[in-house]
């Protein structure tokens, strides 16, 4: 695989990944809203991705993950705002900007009437590759970068789902973009394929090239990108590593348990009384209930059971996941 | 990665290089699979196969000519021919961008970085690759035929190179319908309907003055070859036919069938070429610039009188004359001023359509208008660009409404003033009025899309335009008595000015006809309402766009500020 060669980038939320290489900006998003008559899909957007970083944008459905994807391809005017690649403004210069750029749709489009290898040499020339071996190598490139290799000769229609993502995947790679922008590049993929894919993305990103991925599995997009970023509703509602989009999104909730050596029904009284605190639960020899508050909160919680002459014998927290976190976001409130 | 390798200029393939197109490449893999190629050839040269011999053998056993009997092969081949191009080929050329666009590979093909023509063309011979071939396929059999019959190549030529460029024609028809109807259904339903038009229905309107329409077919070249094509004395007699009958010549140049049909669809297929290129570059642009829309209504008025305007002294114009050709009383024939009303109405009803079609396809949209303010302000203008996409199309229905108000007049006065109708004068208020009508009807309709949309337009259409036609209709036919009435609901109805008009306005019509009065009143009271509803339509349109882009000025602002 050539593009396997590079090393691979730093993992999600270290020092050296994500937002610390912010020095120059790749993708420079200003302020971008869609509107569709009076909906508003994405409203008042601002990001800015350095190179090489490898963005995942989450949000529930409806969130504006699509409609920003198809501003970002270019296939789409913006109601306002302004997208920048490398400084050019796609709005004014979009034949440059589809030069820099690689553009994999959702349910992506793949001819049943043509084989693989068809596919892949009637892009390649599109892209002005007019030379048949030159034509030939470049396609037979991308398909080992993708791990098709052997499905060349297959016609698009015997392929399954996960092996034409690929395949679209290898069509998105022909021109050597600069900028990618994957819309749930991952959907219809067994394991392994979600595993070469992310090698594969973490290879391009190794050598520079900036990619944008939607998705709203959240684990899938952990494990490949440097950075988060979480829509709802078209507004943004964190951007960063895992860690800061936690904290961003102010996620304070978790769930205790405590073990007791002491009889649970004055402990869980008192505990019922407090304000952030909710769904408590008593066993034999267990409270556990769901806590809203910071660290400093939770330490002011135990040190009263404590004082209360709670004889506590074991300790357990567990916060809510990133996906529990979507979730979360994605639940209108519930009315008064 | 590197920096791109592959996408340069000098790399991009040349719309004119057929050969080198990718789009088309990729059809001529797809769609001349030997597997699903192959049945079709094998059908097509069964039944020419089976077209010759049993055309050969019947005539043969009838005429007892070989040269007759080869002859009667070739109009059954070339209907074969024409139907697998016309209707197979316009099929599949809008039944391929359907799905390509459903697909969603059109939104792949925008982001290639090939110029729009190339695109265009690539799909426009590449999409019905295999009926071109099919087509092809029967080329032995005809030309087997034509030796045999003695066809000489001044027959076969020009019907051939026609029977192409009507073929483009279509597919560029059904290729347009196909990326601009979004509708699926309506878009197959849209392009079937438009070949069929173009083929059968828009023809017929020659019949009523407007000749020009029927080189937008095979018909006018077909016609002249078919003596040569017909069994000889079939052949013979139709040519005696045609002396009576000369063809409309544009303006009365001495422009050959051939030539003169090839330019009228060469006409058309360049405006078809241009509204998919401006797709191409962005799929919500207008089909139809402000300028060309102002150029094309312009070039069809120029058409329809350089066809019609030479064929009025001879009278072949009026459509009595071709019934009375076959009567005996042909030589004292004499046209009717009923007929002539008739024609004007039409003209003027078609004219009006044209401008109608034509503001709708410039007039933008609220979406396109607050797009186009924001760019504006990002660039420091204080204006949309003059006669773009976004600018009001007020100005470009002013034009139009002028120039086909002076085609409806030359037309009219051409009429009034030749020999057939002495006495009568087409005075310059006639041409006040004419511009007046259009000005009126698309002046209002420009008004309405460009403050309320598409959905105020129809509902617009509805209770303003039709129910008063249904209205009258319905009470003119309770009794004689309110026969005024109803012809007066009637006549207020935007849609029956153009073809009042005449009546309101020309010596030709008998007001003592019971009839006549009432539409003279309803055209007179609409010729004062109308135009003054436009005006106001136009005025708030106007307040409506100020309105728009103080919002788009504001929003702008904001966003700056929270930047």
């Amino acid at each position: 695989m050539i593009l396997n060669s590079a090393p691979n980038p730093p993992p999600l939320g270290s020092p050296a990944g994500g937002l610390a290489r912010k020095g120059r900006v790749a993708v420079d998003i200003r302020s971008l809203r869609v509107d569709y008559q009076n909906f508003v899909a994405v409203n008042d957007l601002t990001l800015a991705v350095p190179p090489g970083e490898i963005l995942g944008i989450v949000g529930p459905n409806g969130a504006g993950k699509t409609s920003t994807f198809r501003v970002l391809a270019t296939l789409m005017e913006p109601t306002h705002g302004d997208v920048f690649f490398d400084g050019i403004d796609i709005a004014e210069n979009p034949r440059q900007a589809r030069r820099l750029m690689g553009y994999m749709p959702d349910l992506a489009p793949v001819p049943s009437d043509l084989k693989v290898w068809e596919f892949l040499d009637f892009y390649a020339a599109a892209y002005g590759l007019r030379d048949a071996h030159q034509r030939r190598q470049r396609t037979d490139r991308c398909l080992e970068t993708v791990g098709l290799s052997n499905l060349r000769n297959n016609g698009c229609r015997e392929l399954s789902r996960g092996q034409t993502q690929r395949v679209v995947l290898a069509k998105t790679l022909l021109h050597e973009p600069r900028v990618l922008i994957l819309d749930e590049p991952a959907s219809g993929l067994d394991p392994l394929a979600r595993r070469d894919l992310r090698t594969a993305l973490q290879s391009l990103a190794a050598t520079g090239a900036t990619i944008l991925i939607s998705s709203h599995i959240l684990s899938e997009l952990s494990e490949m990108c440097t950075a988060l970023c979480v829509l709802n509703r078209g507004r943004l509602l964190a951007h960063g590593s895992v860690n800061e989009v936690r904290s961003q999104l102010g996620n304070t909730r978790r769930r205790l348990t405590l073990g007791l050596l002491s009889p649970p029904s004055e402990a869980a009284d008192w505990l019922a009384q407090q304000p952030t605190i909710s769904e408590l639960r008593v066993e034999s020899a267990r409270i556990s209930f769901e806590f809203t508050g910071d660290d400093e909160a939770q330490a002011e919680l135990l040190e009263a059971l404590v004082l209360r002459r709670v004889r506590l014998r074991t300790f357990e927290e567990r916060r809510s996941s990133l996906e529990e976190l979507l979730v979360d976001i994605a639940t209108p409130p519930p009315l008064p | 990665m590197n920096a791109p390798t592959t996408d340069s200029d000098q790399n991009e393939v040349s719309a004119w290089r057929l050969w080198e197109n990718p789009v088309l490449r990729r059809y001529v893999r797809s769609r001349l699979r030997s597997r699903d190629l192959g049945l079709g050839l094998c059908i097509t040269l069964v039944l020419s196969a089976f077209i010759v011999g049993i055309s050969y053998s019947l005539g043969i056993r009838s005429e007892s000519d070989p040269v007759s009997a080869a002859r009667s092969a070739i109009i059954p081949l070339l209907v074969l021919q024409a139907f697998i191009l016309f209707v197979m080929g316009t099929a599949q050329v809008s039944g391929g961008m359907i799905t390509e666009r459903d697909e969603g590979s059109v939104d792949y093909q925008r982001l290639v970085p090939m110029a729009p023509l190339t695109k265009v063309l690539g799909y426009l011979f590449g999409l019905p690759l295999r009926e071109y071939l099919l087509a092809a396929s029967i080329l032995p059999f005809t030309a087997w035929a034509m030796a045999r019959g003695h066809v000489p190549a001044s027959a076969w030529a020009p019907l051939y190179w026609i029977l192409f460029t009507t073929a483009v024609t279509y597919h560029a028809t059904g290729l347009l319908t196909g990326t601009v109807v979004r509708n699926r259904r309506w878009a197959f339903l849209i392009s079937i309907g438009m070949v069929f038009s173009l083929y059968t229905v828009i023809p017929q309107l020659a019949k009523f003055g407007l000749v020009f329409f029927k080189y937008l077919t095979v018909t006018p070249v077909f016609y002249e070859s078919l003596p040569e094509l017909l069994p000889e004395k079939a052949g013979a007699a139709l040519r005696i036919g045609q002396n009576f009958f000369p063809t409309p010549r544009f303006f009365n140049l001495g422009l050959p069938e051939v030539v003169f049909t090839t330019l009228s669809q060469a006409g058309l297929i360049g405006l078809f070429v241009m509204m998919l290129c401006r797709k191409w570059r962005q799929e919500e642009a207008h089909l139809l610039s402000q300028f060309w829309a102002v150029a094309t209504f312009i070039a069809v008025q120029v058409v329809l009188l350089g066809h019609a305007l030479p064929l009025i002294d001879p009278g072949d114009l009026f459509p009595s004359r071709s019934f009375r050709w076959f009567t005996s009383q042909a030589i004292d024939w004499k046209p009717d001023n009923k007929e002539a009303l008739a024609m004007i109405a039409v003209y003027g009803l078609f004219t009006t359509g044209l401008a109608c079609v034509l503001t709708g396809i410039v007039t933008p949209d609220r979406e396109r208008q607050i797009r186009g303010w924001r760019r504006a302000f990002k660039n420091g203008e204080d204006r949309l660009p003059a006669f773009g996409d976004t600018d009001s199309a007020t100005l470009c229905t002013g034009i139009i409404s002028l120039c086909g108000g002076i085609g409806w007049y030359l037309f009219t006065h051409a009429l009034l003033e030749s020999r057939w109708f002495p006495g009568h004068h087409a005075g310059l208020h006639i041409l006040i009025i004419h511009c007046l009508i259009l000005f009126a009807v698309t002046g209002s309709l420009q008004a309405l899309l460009d403050a309320q949309g598409g959905r105020a337009v129809g509902m617009g259409l509805l209770f303003i335009g039709v129910l008063p036609l249904m209205a009258g209709a319905i009470i003119a036919s309770i009794d004689n008595d309110y026969l005024h009435v109803g012809i007066w609901i009637a006549g207020i109805s935007p849609f029956s000015l153009p073809a009042s008009a005449p009546v309101a306005l020309l010596s030709l019509a008998d007001s003592e006809t019971m009839a006549v009065r009432p539409i003279q009143g309803a055209a007179r009271f609409g010729w004062i309402v109308w135009p003054l509803i436009s005006l106001w339509m136009i005025h708030r349109s106007r307040t409506h766009r100020q309105s728009l882009k103080q919002r788009s000025l504001e929003d702008r602002l904001l966003t700056n500020l929270t930047r």
